[in-house]
């Protein structure tokens, strides 16, 4: 490190809150069968994420979450501690691009951590959530190569959900760890779920196994797929 | 011990380890009572604790006080002191949490609360444990910067050759030597605690950064690592060794004092033996506080001198972000002031109020002595040449007929008396002056209060002690905005809440009574509702705490937020004030604040009331509650 070294101008939200991050993309599925219920519940769900992860002052600073819904692809927002997060009401309609939505989702990540590293913050594995309804009607080998990929080398913990008729099978083959089917439209347990494993993974140490509570129990949100 | 029967009252908090709970009649004192399946292992431990009364020893420590049975004598937990008005160490260290929780606080008040960090852990080592887990979940810190210890029945205690060892601890406040090793069997050491020590202190003389959190050239590693693998990043020492540099934007050693920056190379080294110690830090720590200086154009920038300028206006220019902002340097020309109290305030300094002397004629003024002194000072100068006469006389006298020496000299005698009496006898005056200055002022007071004089003095005063207060107003306002800035959407939500009042809930269990408790404290609409706020008061148990929580979530669940889009006025003030994006953001959110948030109205029309009836001084400082 010597005094020509470049230095960038650095981010005021690292000054602000330099504690670790522990950065979560949420993969949503806004295609055309979401319309209705599924998709409504699903908005109320995020509202309640936001809401719990709030209360919790160590999560709310160390948690970032960034949303990217399909179809077609789009960043709804970019990883902001929770207080920053306004998750847009959501509409379905569409197509199921799911494999571009993987892709782009693991981009962020990837631009995510170069700035950590930049701003010498410390993170955790991050998460990558997926919730889906359907089939990807587009390429996914590239999203299932890279998911694999980043599960092998410890980079990222990738999770599938499947809605009512999602297709469990092809789940199956992009996720490493085993998708899970959400029970009804439960997602506002699902959250609730996420947001309170996440306090717990935010307060544990890097790299430690944290007990998080089991989705498939009989009062979880989900049913083994 | 123990003998007394009481009954717990309300959940405080739920803890890894057990429950903790306020206790009936005995306020200030809490109970923790273990999960069942650890009571057996924490008995001895606990009862060995309470027998060599560490707890009467100092209160900065929550040690257990009492050991707690049930009835038939079985071990459950134990009593100690209830810590309230504290808040968790890292609530103060992070720059983000520190101007929410802690508005007032500068960088003098950060390095005060270090130093009692240094004495708390001191105090521990007084009384003959050691931390073993000391981090800062367990560190809290109240409003006057002092500092308590909680999770004292951790702490590693031996007595009687038997010792009771900490089994637990957080990776990022654990020293190298430990990484890797089963905490639970290791004997802990006050170095072991003098590096956790020094990782709290770092964060809070550091802005919240962890000492080890910095820009490695090598692949990205975990905190536990980088501990284990001696990355110290801020070492200006073991640079090279650590391969680490600091992040940008963050304080660096060299702005310390010598005292200091050595004291964290020591804490940070490779040697665990020369770690600085609880007392080393009282010593560095205090040298900090004496050398600090004030930065000449933030007046809430307080900067060690050895850093030769303004950090904080430093760190600001590199990253935007104002560390200890002056939050009563808000301008206070409000743009969106349309109750116009501002303009009020103006115009009622730029009235000029009548002054008596304005009010009466011109008189014509004396000049020089009046007529009766003139002529009492001409009567004297007559008197002044008899008698020189007489001493003329005198000496002719005694010259021509020597004889009659005795008549020449009581003549001389008598003319230097005569001569020497020229001055003028004042009482009379001073006496007639007093008399016409009393009749002026009975005709003057008399004349003021005809015209309302004595009203407009009155009025003027009020409203200067109004201005002033109202102008006092822009501090709680500059926090306020602060703290809406950070949040528009839960400005939002707060007023969509605020509108569904706690009186017409109809939640089953809060009768009028318990309704009327939580208004007592504040507490009126589902927008006061949160967990924290319920659990405390008497009679709110967890299930009505839950219930009360879960009414404000089914109201939260209908909220919609709708962005705010820029209007005409908005867009003008943006473009008026386009050089300077704080001061916009401030504008736009006060105008905002203004119109859309019903707490704010409040404020400004409890302002304005303020501003335009001095009658209500004393009312608009009791509606803020």
């Amino acid at each position: 490190m010597d005094t020509f070294e470049q230095q960038p101008f650095n981010d005021a939200e690292f000054a602000e809150n330099p504690e670790q991050r522990c950065p979560v993309v949420l993969l949503l599925d806004t295609s055309y069968s979401m319309s209705g219920a599924p998709i409504s519940e699903l908005n109320e769900g995020l509202a309640t994420l936001r809401q719990e992860l709030m209360n919790d002052p160590m999560a709310a600073k160390r948690v970032e979450l960034a949303m990217v819904t399909f179809g077609p692809v789009e960043i709804k927002c970019d990883f902001a501690t929770v207080d920053h997060f306004y998750p847009e009401t959501l509409v379905a309609d569409n197509a199921t691009p799911m494999g571009e939505a993987i892709v782009t989702g693991l981009d962020m990540l990837r631009q995510r951590k170069d700035r950590y590293r930049e701003n010498g913050v410390k993170y955790y594995r991050p998460w990558v959530f997926l919730i889906t309804d359907g089939a990807p009607t587009d390429s996914w080998q590239e999203a299932q190569q890279r998911v694999h990929q980043g599960e092998e080398r410890k980079e990222l913990m990738f999770y599938a959900v499947g809605v009512e008729q999602a297709d469990m099978s092809v789940l199956g083959q992009i996720a490493t760890r085993h998708p899970l089917k959400l029970k009804g439209l439960a997602f506002k347990e699902l959250f609730q779920w996420l947001s309170s494993s996440l306090s717990a993974v935010s307060q544990s140490n890097p790299g430690d196994a944290v007990p998080l509570d089991n989705p498939t129990a009989p009062d979880g949100w989900a049913v083994a797929g | 011990m123990g003998k007394d029967r009481f009954s717990v009252t309300e959940l405080i908090g739920k803890g890894g380890e057990g429950e903790v709970y306020a206790i009936n009649g005995r306020p200030g004192q809490a109970v923790k009572i273990y999960d069942t399946n650890l009571r057996a292992k924490r008995e001895g431990k606990v009862r060995a604790m309470v027998g060599e009364g560490l707890a009467v020893k100092t209160d900065l420590v929550a040690y257990p006080g009492e050991v707690v049975t049930d009835p038939r004598g079985n071990f459950l937990g134990f009593v100690m002191r209830l810590l309230s008005g504290y808040r968790p160490l890292h609530e103060l260290y992070s720059p983000k949490s520190r101007q929410r929780h802690f508005p007032k606080s500068d960088y003098r008040f950060i390095v005060h609360a270090a130093l009692n960090v240094a004495r708390a852990v001191g105090k521990v080592y007084q009384t003959g444990c050691v931390i073993g887990d000391l981090n800062h979940f367990g560190v809290l810190v109240a409003q006057d910067a002092t500092v308590a210890l909680i999770d004292a029945d951790s702490f590693q205690f031996s007595l009687n050759g038997k010792s009771y060892p900490c089994v637990v601890g957080v990776p990022d406040f654990t020293p190298p030597e430990l990484h890797g090793k089963n905490l639970a069997s290791v004997q802990r050491t006050i170095e072991h605690d003098s590096f956790g020590l020094a990782i709290a202190l770092f964060h809070l003389l550091f802005m919240g950064r962890h000492p080890y959190a910095g820009r490695y050239k090598g692949p990205d590693i975990s905190m536990g690592d980088a501990i284990a693998q001696n990355r110290f990043a801020f070492s200006l020492a073991r640079q090279a060794a650590t391969q680490t540099s600091p992040p940008p934007g963050a304080l660096t050693l060299d702005m310390f004092p010598d005292v200091v920056a050595r004291a964290f190379e020591n804490a940070f080294g490779l040697t665990p033996g020369a770690r600085t110690s609880a007392v080393d830090w009282i010593r560095a720590l205090n040298s900090l506080e004496g050398s600090l200086n004030r930065c000449s154009k933030v007046k809430t920038h307080y900067y060690p001198s050895a850093a030769g300028g303004c950090v904080w206006c430093k760190l600001t220019g590199n990253s935007g972000f104002d560390m200890f902002p002056d939050l009563t340097a808000v301008e206070p020309n409000i743009p969106s002031d349309a109750r116009g109290t501002e303009q009020a305030i103006r115009e009622i300094l730029a009235f000029r109020f009548p002054t008596v002397a304005g009010l009466l004629p011109p008189a014509a003024t004396p000049r020089g002595a009046s007529g009766a002194l003139r002529e009492a000072k001409s009567g004297k100068r007559g008197r002044a040449f008899a008698g020189l006469l007489m001493m003329g006389g005198a000496v002719a006298g005694f010259i021509y007929a020597a004889a009659a020496w005795f008549v020449w000299v009581g003549l001389a005698i008598w003319g230097w008396a005569t001569f020497s009496d020229r001055d003028v006898e004042t009482g009379p005056f001073q006496k007639a002056f007093k008399d016409a200055d009393e009749r002026v002022q009975r005709e003057l007071n008399a004349f003021v209060q005809r015209n309302g004089m004595t009203e407009v003095v009155k009025v003027r005063g009020d409203l200067d002690a109004t201005i002033s207060r109202y102008k006092g107003h822009d501090d709680v306002l500059a926090r306020e905005i602060m703290v809406m800035k950070s949040n528009r959407e839960s400005r939002q939500r707060q007023a969509y809440l605020d509108r569904f009042s706690i009186r017409r809930a109809n939640i089953s269990g809060t009768g009028p009574a318990k309704t009327a408790t939580l208004i007592s404290i504040g507490i009126e609409t589902a927008a006061d509702v949160n967990r924290s706020a319920v659990l405390p008061v008497p009679g709110f148990g967890d299930v009505m705490t839950s219930k009360l929580v879960a009414w404000r979530r089914g109201h939260g669940s209908r909220f919609k937020y709708e962005l705010v889009k820029p209007d005409g006025k908005d867009v003008s003030i943006r473009s008026k004030f386009w050089t300077s994006a704080s001061i916009v953001e401030l504008r736009v959110d006060l105008y905002l604040l203004n119109w859309r948030e019903p707490k704010g109205v409040k404020l400004i029309v409890m302002n304005v009331r303020a501003a335009r009836t001095a009658k209500m001084l004393n009312e608009s400082s009791s509606v803020r509650r």
